[in-house]
């Protein structure tokens, strides 16, 4: 049978919910809740940070032999519009706290697309076999929404954020 | 994934008619047959090519509209079959093309 691997919304290193094929809503506070609550504001100047997102590959089920090469990527087009970003990196496996200041040595998220991944197992290597079955593989991804001055008001359409793995 | 994934199933015979099920290594391989465990599904033979390896390629999402997708890989000497678990398509691409979709 193959592996089953899922997408989680991480809240410590190695506690998080279940976000495959869901939505990860980036607010102005640190919980993983798709909700109406907390939005970010378009600031009349400057720019606005969302509290940070981690996400990390979750092995829900084993593959027969191993699972490798995990990768995350965007469409490679910001369909959010004019002055709204996503920055993302990885950040190995020390979790720390969410924050809302502006992220530090990150890279904008569309600029990772299928041609140009964001690597995903720098840090926890794997492969990944079927001892690991309920467990976390691979690495923390970091994300963070700015909103600048020069953004709209209105509700966004969703990008989405894909996470590629080979299995054997 | 799983689901996905499993629309298919995947044996490989040696050259001494032994049928292999499981692994990557495909060297020593005659022939490896994808087998649709869904209707609609083509099945998909490849012999009288030189196998080497295969692989599976999960790809899931979060957010977006984009659905999730299985792809199986078989590399042999001179090219790559791709096989989408989706809709039963295959895909021929160079030996050292990576598909991520």
């Amino acid at each position: 049978m193959a592996a089953t691997i899922q997408i989680h919304e991480m809240s410590a290193l190695a506690t998080g919910g279940d976000k495959t094929s869901g939505t990860v809503r980036f607010k102005a506070a640190d919980d993983a809740n798709v909700d109406a609550n907390n939005p970010l504001q378009v600031p009349g100047a400057g720019t606005d940070y969302s509290y940070t997102k981690k996400l990390r590959p979750y092995m829900e089920a084993p593959p027969d032999t191993q699972v490798s090469n995990l990768r995350w990527y965007s469409d490679g087009a910001n369909g959010f519009g004019t002055g709204i970003g996503v920055d993302a990196k990885n950040i190995g496996t020390t979790w720390a706290a969410n924050y809302d200041s502006a992220m530090s040595g990150g890279s904008d998220l569309f600029g990772y697309d299928a041609g140009s991944p964001l690597d995903g197992d720098g840090t926890d290597t794997g492969p990944f076999v079927p001892a690991d079955d309920n467990s976390y593989i691979g690495d923390l991804i970091e994300l963070q929404m700015s909103v600048a001055s020069t953004a709209s008001n209105g509700s966004l359409s969703a990008e989405t954020l894909t996470l590629a793995y080979d299995e054997i | 994934m799983t689901a996905l994934a499993d629309n298919y199933r995947w044996e490989a015979e040696t050259e001494d008619g032994r049928i292999i099920t499981t692994g990557g290594d495909l060297g020593g391989c005659a022939r490896i047959a994808f087998v649709p465990r869904r209707p609609g599904l083509a099945r998909h033979d490849l012999s009288g090519v030189d196998l080497r390896r295969r692989f599976g390629r999960g790809f899931i999402r979060v957010m977006g509209t984009r659905p999730e997708e299985y792809v199986h890989c078989v590399v042999c000497r001179g090219f790559r079959f791709w096989l989408s678990c989706s809709n039963g398509s295959a895909l021929i691409t160079p030996e050292d093309f990576e598909l991520y979709l």
